[in-house]
């Protein structure tokens, strides 16, 4: 995973997986990353194959984080499985979601 | 973490039996995907068994009561061509199944587990023991084998096809092969009534440049001594020419000498363009 800064977002790239293993190291490191000048999360899940009730958990969190600032969380480019999960369970009315064309 | 594949009448079983970490349901999930998609199962229906598999998982570790930590969580899958069925084995003190299983608020971390798995699976049956619990879960085959039999149709399909057009191939092969080979033995059974050898060659030459579809033909001989090729007959008066000498040197251009020479088959353009000096190129004049 990489996590990079670009303006006030904060960019967290080549994510695997979001299960309940790794999650809570995900939220943590993303908070860490996180500077007073970002206000704003970007994660791309074009990579992603799995993500568990945790990992929408660790997600949620996130977004709560960045609420504070007013920012907000906005996943890229679900694979089709992420995104089968993240429309069952209403995730879509919390994330900005891009869709790869 | 320990597996067992066990064939059974009407399913294919696995056993896993995997320790009471989160570490270790991922891995059982993946032998577990790697054991659905051998069964045949689309890969919509491994993801729906997978996730649902590792919630039910995720909580048999987190729900895991004091001391319960070391009892390894079993996860028992039947695949049959009907459903797939999941039973969780775990050790924890169980839990009262909700009647209803609805989706938290939005801002809730937790919570989702249950009804991912009461939204991925068809039929689900919740066994609360004393010291032990058993979550069954099953999931309709949508289509049974038609995922794998699919591609695999196709695939023989194409072969078929391919393997028709070589047969195709062969057979006009065999066939122009056999009309030479029929040309050949009646010119060959002419040849021991004739001693008109120059009309036999012309005959012979005419019968297979009709059957071969050539444009011209040229038939020279080697002389005796074996230093001059000579035209015996030819398609063309044309092509009625002068006799060329046999020589290995290498500045010899032509191409009926280096194929003599060599006693190889010497392919060229059928343009009719032939190297400088060589006499075939009286086939590109007038």
């Amino acid at each position: 995973m990489k996590v990079q800064t670009r303006g006030d977002t904060l960019a967290i790239t080549g994510l695997k997986e979001l299960a309940a293993a790794n999650s809570q190291a995900f939220r943590d490191q993303v908070r860490a990353a996180l500077g007073e000048e970002q206000k704003n999360i970007e994660i791309d899940l074009s990579q992603m194959m799995f993500i568990d009730s945790c990992g929408l958990g660790a997600l949620i969190s996130l977004h709560k984080t960045v609420c504070g600032r007013q920012g907000q969380v906005r996943l890229l480019y679900p694979t089709p499985p992420v995104r089968q999960i993240l429309e069952l369970t209403r995730m879509h009315r919390i994330f900005e979601i891009d869709q790869r064309s | 973490m320990t597996e067992q594949s066990l064939q059974l009448s009407h399913s294919v079983a696995l056993h896993i039996s995997l320790p009471c970490q989160l570490d270790e349901v991922r891995h059982a999930a993946s032998r577990l995907t790697d054991f659905l998609r051998e069964q045949g199962l689309g890969i919509e229906e491994v993801q729906a068994c997978e996730l649902a598999a590792v919630e039910a998982c995720n909580n048999a570790v987190q729900y895991a009561g004091e001391g319960r930590g070391e009892e390894p969580i079993s996860l028992d899958v039947h695949c049959a061509q009907e459903a797939i069925e999941l039973r969780i084995g775990d050790h924890t003190s169980g839990f009262i199944w909700p009647d209803e299983i609805t989706l938290p608020a939005a801002d809730k971390e937790r919570g989702r587990g249950l009804f991912l798995i009461n939204s991925l699976m068809d039929e689900i049956g919740y066994f609360r023991g004393k010291e032990a619990n058993c979550l069954v879960l099953r999931k309709r085959r949508q289509e049974p084998q038609k995922a794998l039999v699919a591609p695999v149709l196709q695939h023989l399909a194409h072969q078929l096809r391919e393997s028709e057009q070589i047969i195709s191939d062969m057979a006009e092969e065999l066939s122009f092969c056999y009309e030479s080979l029929s040309a050949i033995f009646r010119c060959s059974a002419e040849l021991g009534r004739t001693h008109a050898f120059k009309e036999f060659s012309e005959r012979l030459l005419s019968d297979l440049a009709q059957i071969t579809s050539a444009d011209w033909f040229i038939l020279r001989l080697a002389s005796r001594e074996g230093n001059k090729l000579s035209v015996l007959t030819a398609s063309e008066a044309k092509l009625k020419l002068p006799a060329l000498e046999l020589t290995s040197a290498p500045e010899s251009l032509s191409l009926e000498v280096k194929a003599a020479l060599s006693r190889q088959d010497l392919w060229f353009e059928g343009n009719g363009s032939f190297e400088e000096g060589d006499p075939l190129n009286a086939l590109a004049s007038g």
